[in-house]
């Protein structure tokens, strides 16, 4: 389920000064402080909306708990092979520099199917309800766009230096 | 189109990891990898896209909260 503005914004405001209570006694700025923030704050919205988030722990522990390993790492405090599974999976994936090249493209020419595949794989919205949001005329023809989009990504995919054969 | 279509879904229940063990060892006997691994990579790359969606509304978070007296007040006296 998608978390409401609401939620994340009581989140934001409950957690944030706990995390600059961290950043700052570790040497860091308020920048630092905003920047860990957010990406303890996406790791959690992932796990969070993919449903594999531990039930053990609250979402500000979470998040708070996250947020210090990041700093760390930045920091280069902790290396990479202390990082868990879904921190390094999250870093790694910031760096990659094909992903990157591909999307800046798409975020120009190919909002559109951006936004829809987006909510396909991470809103976890059933081709009713996106058909409904994207104003196609039914299911059906959502399923066509959102296969057309994967074949407009595989094509750019295909022109790049590293993947193309 | 439509064997393009039932493959395309058959690689994101694959990726999803919604495929029962038999379908998941004929899918992997079946399907080219270089199929596959394109396709992980466009799931890498709506995640990117994911994130950045998330990353600004994150950033519209923050600065409605600095616009709070209150709360801006509490973060600026951490960093003094």
């Amino acid at each position: 389920m998608t978390i409401r503005d609401n939620d994340i914004l009581n989140l934001y405001r409950d957690c944030f000064p706990d995390v600059a209570h961290m950043v700052h006694r570790g040497g860091g700025t308020a920048e630092d402080a905003k920047d860990v923030f957010h990406d303890a704050f996406l790791v959690f919205l992932e796990r969070r909306n993919a449903g594999i988030l531990s039930i053990y722990a609250s979402p500000k522990a979470y998040i708070i708990g996250t947020a210090k390993i990041v700093f760390l790492h930045k920091n280069r405090r902790i290396d990479n092979s202390a990082l868990p599974a879904e921190v390094a999976e999250y870093v790694q994936e910031e760096t990659g520099e094909d992903e990157k090249s591909i999307l800046s493209y798409l975020q120009l020419a190919g909002q559109k199917c951006l936004q829809l595949l987006r909510s396909f794989y991470f809103d976890n919205l059933a081709m009713p309800e996106l058909a409904s949001r994207f104003g196609f005329s039914g299911p059906r023809s959502a399923t066509v766009q959102k296969f057309k989009c994967l074949e407009k990504i595989r094509k750019q995919i295909n022109k790049t230096e590293t993947y193309a054969k | 189109m439509r064997n393009e279509l039932n493959e395309t879904e058959w690689i994101d229940k694959y990726l999803l990891n919604e495929l029962h063990s038999e379908d998941k060892k004929q899918f992997e006997t079946e399907l080219l990898i270089d199929s596959s691994e394109k396709q992980k990579l466009i799931h890498r790359i709506v995640r990117l896209f994911n994130r950045s969606y998330h990353r600004d509304r994150l950033e519209k978070i923050y600065a409605s909260l600095m616009q709070q007296a209150d709360f801006k007040k509490n973060i600026d006296s951490i960093f003094v």
